[in-house]
């Protein structure tokens, strides 16, 4: 038995060493979380990571998808929710019958994409106030300021008064102020867009697509105009066409083709990327309007299609109505392809050929859904009509004359018997003029209905074109439910629901 | 005179009456039983023989057999010279040894309420999963089994306490795990579920939810023995939901159509009458076996188990079996000192999860297959593009996927006994779990009349691989010393020690398509992440781990068996806290009081009541699950997931993941229990009773991203449970060959969010809500108050603010009374937490058969039907949906058939009554007997018939009404698996 205990001994004696050794660890605490950087981790120069983050909220449908062709496109004359009878009806009483609801599932994507928008931008701006501030952080900055602005543009156009969150988001409650009013808002996004048109550099070599100078012009010109101030906004947009980075050297029918992406015509783009070993970073702007049809023509959820009276606005021989409607139980250019004729489930004419998808993409992408297809946001052609307009309103008929010149050359291409030059210099008439000219330069880009609002036409437009649900009210969209109660009731619904 | 005459009488008929006394398990005389004459003091005991021999006054006396532990016999004399007596174990022993936390104690030195259970009532039940067994059996344990081969169960003691992690601590053999997938019920000794504050709060951080303890087998003192256990049986859907079929359907969506004003279908190409639910169920077939060895002697323990089961699952192609092999052995070196090792380990082949929702959904207008094209139609266009046939998935993706778990839990441990009163015992326990799987993406091609030509659609032209590993470590060490003593009367047993607890994972994944080459073919042997275009290979991977140290401390005191108080206290530090924060380490504690009144003085005098232990505890829980998105709370983590494109380049980006509280502590839960436990009537009747009530403050839940702030974990509010737990048996053996007894258990569940951060704040998860004052995870929406009939009843309602309103439309109520519907005009529509749930068993015992029903049920609970809510979509109908509005005063339930949103909206109209009665089990045996046995060379030989669920009574519409769920939203019905009738035959027998 001694032996037996001594041997006993031995090994507790053993274990003990072994166990102060290793297993009573001071640190046996500390764990810090694997596979992950905290922010105290952040490498120096991480900034422009939370940029690039910023970046990726774009390709959400609030801003590339359905959301927002729901809010800035289907109201429109020029366009009807589409897709098959039977699909989405509760959509198309919502955006093609004006008979809002609180709850929706596209006004509460469109919303929450948005402010998802803004707190992405609002990190990084928040960030950088702890930074030394050198010229790359101040960019850095400036790209986080134009998408935040970008954002607050849609959502004071959309719904009028909404919470101005500018600040980053520590504790949930934080998130739950008051709505702004609409003035405040602007004087946030005039803040905004100031600074980034001073610090971003007019191109960015390596990064197509990433947010320039230019960008940031065009966007504040369009924010000018909005509130008729003619003045700023004919500085803004000739403030981009003096950039010299851009012209209007790509014919009509290239534009909206995948080898013409990111062009000397683009001036802000949502980028996507898909294919077969990546299919994580794609946008659903041509999925959602894609041809809706069976086998090799599902093309899409088939929303978003051009109506008659689009098609009727064009002039003549025209050479942009090919460019824009693609036409069922027909073939069409440029792929020769014949796409099906409408059905009775499914009684489209037309659908947006500005999203129509290239056949060889599509086998070698192995998918039909056009997921790889960037969103032209602002053209260098929309920045020419805006200093038009601009231009008009202020009296300088000859410059306005000389820039709608600009647009419909380009669109005449080598046929000049077609389109022939406006020469009108009556205020009201040239108005009209350059009011068409955007309708079908612009067509199916999704500008219609804000430009009708603006323009303070919409009500007539709407009824005349058998939209006849629209009222005043409806300029604004109601602040969806899941939000005010979210909020405690902080957040208060818009006045007229 | 006359008592002369008696005592004439008595003495004339005074005998002397002998026999044996035996044990009925295994006819081993016992001695020391106490045979008494009823009434008299006459009395002996049986010798070492088991042998008696007693005076008796007359024909007419009893005789009493009495022995602890042992159900006591009552034998009328009769004219008999020789009475021979078997004992049956006790119903309810007083004796009975319960493992408790770091343990084990009497039953009758313990404050807490804890049930415990014998390994033999899981053994014999169709269920991989022990614990799912238990579902009725137990008060206070809410069990939602799901119908899916190897799925674990949604189980929920004493309330829904908390919002991540709803379920219990498992304690396996001594080592704290959160899932059991790898016991086999076969191996199990016996089940413990710990319930009450006063035996969980040792559990600290983790004890909660309850805890329930596990023990494997161990060999008995005895020869060698082999036990071998099969079962074999099939299982089959026993309520298919009550879809229309063609006719019906294209009835009703012709009506929908012209409700939208829409052309109507052209149905020439969709002619099918098809049952989708036929075609995707089967009737799974079962078969379950275990074999094990055990043997002890003096010196050495050995147990040995080994199983095979396999199961199919009710849709096509499902499949599931596994191994498991369970092994210990404990070896007493000496006097004082033992070591022991303890092993379980299983391989499991993992079933490729199908869902019911498309066979729901689908159009019986589709036909199946194409004999002709030789594929499988497509759904007609208006579904089609957001439903695929049921058959893509069962057929044409079957066998697409291999998934293989493999567990190692382990322990060694040495036991040291030393100077007289103390015992120092030392474990090292392990689980190492390593889950691997291949799949594979397939082409699908399916049949579409709508096209033209060869009619092929080709709905997934890129084949895909896929492979993944996933790695779980935990490790525990326990180091407890007891001190146990009984001096004066006083009995003292006392436990210290401390237990350290690691727990981590880590997994990869890769994946590859083909690229711009040949599709990847439907062969196994190329599943792996080289075959494939390189250029198309993504990969991933992740980590986490977390560790716990704790120290522990218990004390069990009691006078006289009469006054007992239990008094433990725990503290816990954990990693996922930040250091400097001071709620790092919390304190736990509870206390626990019980007089058991029977051991006084003024009880000897009633023989009505055996036994009475009046109780009560208080304590403070903690716990500590943050969920699986959450591993880091307190960390201010960033993801590096969402990268920028620019062009066709891909730049990586860092955005934080959830909002990072640096304050975050742990809950804690402040519970009591008051209650009583009785055992009377000769210990035929046995009660357990007892009042619970748990609020758990400082809940951790996650606050919903608002104006693009990301969700984020923080110390939101308090939730209360409480209710009355109750739990009867009657167990009466009517003569030699015929015993019975009746069971029963009744548990009510009263839930209320007590606090949530502040006035008005609200947890939405989907549909369900969690607010201040109601129950949690209730169901918020408008009322139905019927249907609008006419135009003018339109007119004279309150005015629908939200949608426009047409005669079928559902009619809401207008709660508020401001004459207007508007979302003002929501409210709690339904509770997903029962009023109460219940259970019932009956046994009976007849000579060698056995028959054991056990019936359970729920009521009070509501299911919110939510499958068919949706308008992503045109689905099947529903047969109930035939009594559809169609004119006036055709319905006043069941709205216009259209796709009006105002009928899609949240409301009572799809609330179904969760309640349901289920015969749960019946079980009919037969255990052979002594001669038979012998002819075999066997020691026992039992075989028996099991029907599994085979009648369940319910009003609501789905497969089944059992449907679990998150803390925050349970009891939606999204299209949920069936829970089968299963009927198996089985034998037992040891050797």
């Amino acid at each position: 038995m001694k032996a037996l205990y001594k041997r006993i001994l031995w090994v507790l004696s053993l274990l003990l060493i072994v166990w102060t050794g290793s297993g009573c660890k001071k640190d046996w605490l500390e764990r810090l979380p694997q596979g992950r950087y905290t922010e105290d981790d952040i490498p120096a120069g991480s900034l422009e990571g939370q940029v690039f983050a910023a970046y990726a909220g774009l390709r959400q449908n609030g801003f590339s998808g359905v959301a927002y062709l729901a809010v800035h496109s289907i109201r429109s004359d020029d366009a009807d929710k589409g897709s098959a009878v039977g699909d989405g009806v509760d959509a198309e009483n919502f955006f093609d019958n004006f008979q809002y609801v609180t709850n929706f599932w596209l006004l509460n994507d469109y919303w929450t994409h948005h402010f998802d928008l803004i707190a992405l931008a609002n990190a990084v701006i928040t960030a950088a106030d702890s930074l030394e501030t050198d010229s790359a952080t101040a960019i850095n900055v400036g790209e986080a300021k134009f998408l935040r602005a970008y954002a607050y543009f849609d959502l004071v156009r959309a719904f009028g008064e909404v919470p101005l969150i500018d600040f980053r988001i520590v504790e949930p409650e934080d998130a739950y102020v008051p709505k702004s009013s609409v003035n405040e808002i602007y004087e946030l996004i005039d803040a905004d867009l100031e600074e980034a048109v001073s610090v971003l550099p007019l191109n960015w070599p390596g990064f197509p697509g990433r947010i320039t100078r230019g960008a940031a012009l065009a966007l504040q010109a369009k924010t000018f105009l909005y509130r008729d101030q003619w003045a700023a906004a004919l500085a803004a947009a000739e403030g981009v066409m003096n950039t010299g980075m851009y012209d209007l050297s790509l014919p009509y029918e290239a534009i909206f083709r995948e080898e013409n992406e990111n062009s000397r015509e683009s001036v802000f783009e949502i980028q996507a990327l898909y294919t077969q070993g990546q299919t994580g970073y794609g946008i659903n702007y041509a999925t959602h309007q894609g041809v809706r049809g069976a086998g090799e023509w599902n093309l899409g959820w088939g929303w978003n299609t051009p109506t008659e009276l689009l098609a009727q606005a064009f002039e003549p021989g025209d050479p942009r109505k090919d460019a824009t409607l693609l036409y069922s139980g027909q073939v069409n250019t440029p792929y020769g392809e014949e796409v099906p004729p409408a059905t009775a489930n499914v009684p489209r004419p037309y659908w947006n050929k500005k999203v129509y998808t290239n056949p060889s993409i599509r086998r070698s992408t192995g998918s039909q859904a056009g997921q790889w297809f960037n969103m032209r946001v602002i053209r260098y052609a929309d920045v020419v009509l805006m200093a038009a307009e601009a231009a008009n309103e202020l009296g300088s008929t000859q410059k306005a004359l000389d820039y709608l010149e600009m647009v419909r050359a380009r669109a005449r291409g080598s046929d000049n018997s077609v389109l022939p030059p406006v020469t009108t210099t009556d205020q009201v008439a040239l108005r009209e003029a350059i009011r068409h000219e955007r309708r079908v330069e612009l067509g199916m880009e999704n500008e219609r209905f804000f430009d009708l609002v603006r323009w303070g036409i919409v009500q007539e437009v709407m009824h005349a074109a058998g939209k006849t649900g629209y009222q005043p009210r409806h300029r604004y969209l109601p602040i969806p439910q899941q939000e005010i109660d979210r909020s405690g009731g902080i957040i208060e619904q818009n006045e007229d629901y | 005179m006359f008592s002369c005459l008696v005592s004439l009488q008595a003495y004339a008929q005074e005998r002397t009456v002998s026999g044996k006394v035996v044990g009925a398990e295994d006819g081993l005389p016992i001695p020391g039983v106490s045979v008494t004459v009823e009434g008299t003091s006459i009395g002996t005991a049986s010798d070492l023989d088991g042998n008696y021999t007693i005076k008796v006054p007359g024909n007419d006396a009893v005789l009493i057999f009495s022995f602890l532990g042992m159900s006591s016999v009552q034998e009328a004399v009769g004219d008999r010279q020789v009475i021979n007596v078997e004992m049956q174990p006790d119903a309810a022993e007083l004796e009975e040894v319960v493992v408790i936390g770091y343990g084990t104690a009497q039953k009758r030195d313990l404050t807490g309420s804890i049930v415990s259970i014998d390994g033999s009532e899981v053994a014999d039940k169709p269920s991989t999963n022990p614990v799912s067994s238990l579902q009725g059996k137990v008060a206070g344990v809410q069990i939602t089994n799901s119908g899916r081969p190897g799925a674990t169960p949604d189980i929920r003691i004493r309330g829904t306490n908390n919002i991540y992690g709803t379920g219990p601590l498992y304690v396996v053999d001594g080592i704290l795990n959160d899932n059991i997938n790898f016991l086999n019920p076969s191996d199990i000794e016996s089940i413990e579920v710990l319930k009450d504050p006063s035996s969980l709060a040792i559990f600290g951080v983790r004890g909660a939810n309850g805890v329930i303890i596990i023990t494997t087998k161990q060999a008995r003192a005895g020869e060698l023995n082999f036990n071998f256990n099969s079962t074999v049986g099939f299982k089959e859907v026993a309520d298919p939901m009550d879809m229309v079929d063609a006719d019906g359907f294209k009835m009703l969506y012709d009506e929908q159509l012209v409700n939208d004003g829409a052309q109507p279908y052209d149905y020439s190409n969709w002619t099918g009458n098809t049952n989708w639910q036929d075609q995707i169920f089967q009737r799974g077939m079962l078969n379950y076996n275990n074999l094990s060895v055990s043997g002890a002697s003096e010196k050495n323990k050995f147990y040995m188990g080994l199983g095979y089961t396999t199961e199919q699952g009710m849709i096509k192609h499902e499949k599931h079996n596994r191994i498991t092999l369970s092994l210990n052995d404990e070896l007493q070196l000496n006097d004082n000192l033992k070591v022991g090792i303890n092993f379980n380990g299983y391989r499991a082949e993992m079933p490729q999860e199908r869902n019911v929702a498309a066979a729901i959904r689908a159009a019986p207008i589709a036909p199946v297959f194409n004999e002709e094209a030789g594929m499988y139609y497509t759904l007609p266009d208006f579904q089609r593009a957001q439903i695929w046939s049921p058959m893509v998935d069962v057929e044409l993706r079957k066998n697409t996927y291999i998934g293989r778990q493999y567990r190692a839990v382990g322990s060694v441990f040495g036991e040291i006994n030393f100077l007289d009163h103390f015992t120092f015992r030392t474990t090292l326990l392990a689980d190492y779990g390593f889950n691997q799987s291949r799949s594979y993406s397939p082409l699908i091609n399916v049949y579409n009349p709508d096209i033209g030509g060869d009619g092929i659609d080709r709905l997934v032209e890129v084949t895909s691989v896929s492979q993944n590993q996933d790695i779980f470590t935990k490790v525990q060490t326990d180091w407890l010393l007891t001190y146990k003593n009984s001096f004066n009367d006083h009995n003292l047993t006392a436990t210290a020690g401390w237990t350290s607890y690691y727990n981590s994972f880590e997994g990869t994944n890769g994946r590859r398509t083909q690229g711009g080459g040949d599709p990847i073919p439907n062969d196994p042997r190329f599943w792996y992440v080289d075959i494939g275009a390189s250029d198309t290979q993504t990969g991933g991977g992740s980590g986490w781990e977390r560790a716990t140290l704790s120290f522990l401390s218990r004390v069990l005191y009691n006078y006289k068996y009469k006054y007992l108080l239990n008094v433990s206290y725990r503290r816990d530090g954990s990693s996922g806290f930040l250091p400097d924060n001071p709620d790092r380490w919390q304190n736990f504690a509870s206390v626990g009081g019980a007089w058991v009144v029977s051991e006084e003085d003024f009880m000897r005098s009633q023989s009505a009541i055996d036994y009475l232990k009046i109780k009560g505890s208080w304590g403070v829980l903690g716990n500590q699950n943050t969920g699986d998105q959450y591993r880091y709370p307190a960390y201010p983590v960033l993801v590096t997931g969402n990268s920028a494109v620019f062009g066709d380049q891909l730049i990586p980006a860092y955005e934080p993941e959830y909002i990072a509280d640096p304050n975050l502590h742990w809950e804690r839960v402040y519970a009591w229990e008051a209650g009583f436990e009785l055992q009377a009537f000769q210990n035929r009747l046995s009660v357990e009773a007892a009042w619970y009530n748990k609020k758990t403050e400082d809940i951790m839940a996650i606050v919903p991203g608002s104006l693009g702030a990301r969700p984020g974990l923080s110390n939101e509010g308090t939730i209360a449970n409480k209710g009355l737990e109750f739990a009867a048996t009657w167990s009466q053996r009517l003569n030699d060959d015929l015993t019975f007894s009746v069971g029963g258990n009744i548990t009510t569940i009263h839930n209320e969010v007590l606090h949530l951060v502040r006035e008005g704040h609200d947890i939405f998860n989907g549909i369900s809500r969690t607010t201040k004052g109601y129950p949690i995870g209730y169901f918020y929406g408008f009322v139905s108050d019927g249907i609008y009939q006419t135009d003018t009843e339109i007119r004279q309602s309150p005015v629908n603010e939200i949608n426009e309103v047409k005669p079928g439309d559902i009619k809401y109520r207008d709660i508020n009374g401001d004459g207007r519907i508007t979302q003002d005009d929501r409210t709690m529509i339904g509770n997903p937490t029962p009023d109460f749930i219940y259970g019932i068993s009956l046994n009976l015992n007849y000579r060698g058969f056995d028959l054991g029903v056990d019936l359970t049920g729920v009521y009070g609970n509501e299911i919110f039907r939510d499958w068919n809510r949706g308008s992503f979509s045109q689905f099947n109908f529903q047969k109930h949906q035939l009594d559809r509005w169609h004119g006036v005063g055709t319905s006043n339930w069941e709205p216009i058939i259209s796709s009006r949103a105002n009928n899609r909206l949240v409301s009572s109209y799809y609330i179904e009554d969760g309640s349901f009665f289920r015969v749960r089990n019946i079980q009919l045996g037969y255990r052979f007997n002594q001669q038979t046995l012998e002819r075999l060379g066997l020691k026992s030989l039992r075989i028996f018939l099991n029907a599994q669920n085979p009648w369940t009574f319910t009003n609501a519409t789905g497969f089944t009404p059992e449907i679990g769920g998150s803390a925050t939203s349970f009891g939606v019905d999204g299209g949920t698996y069936p829970v089968p009738a299963i009927y198996t035959l089985g034998v037992n027998l040891n050797f």
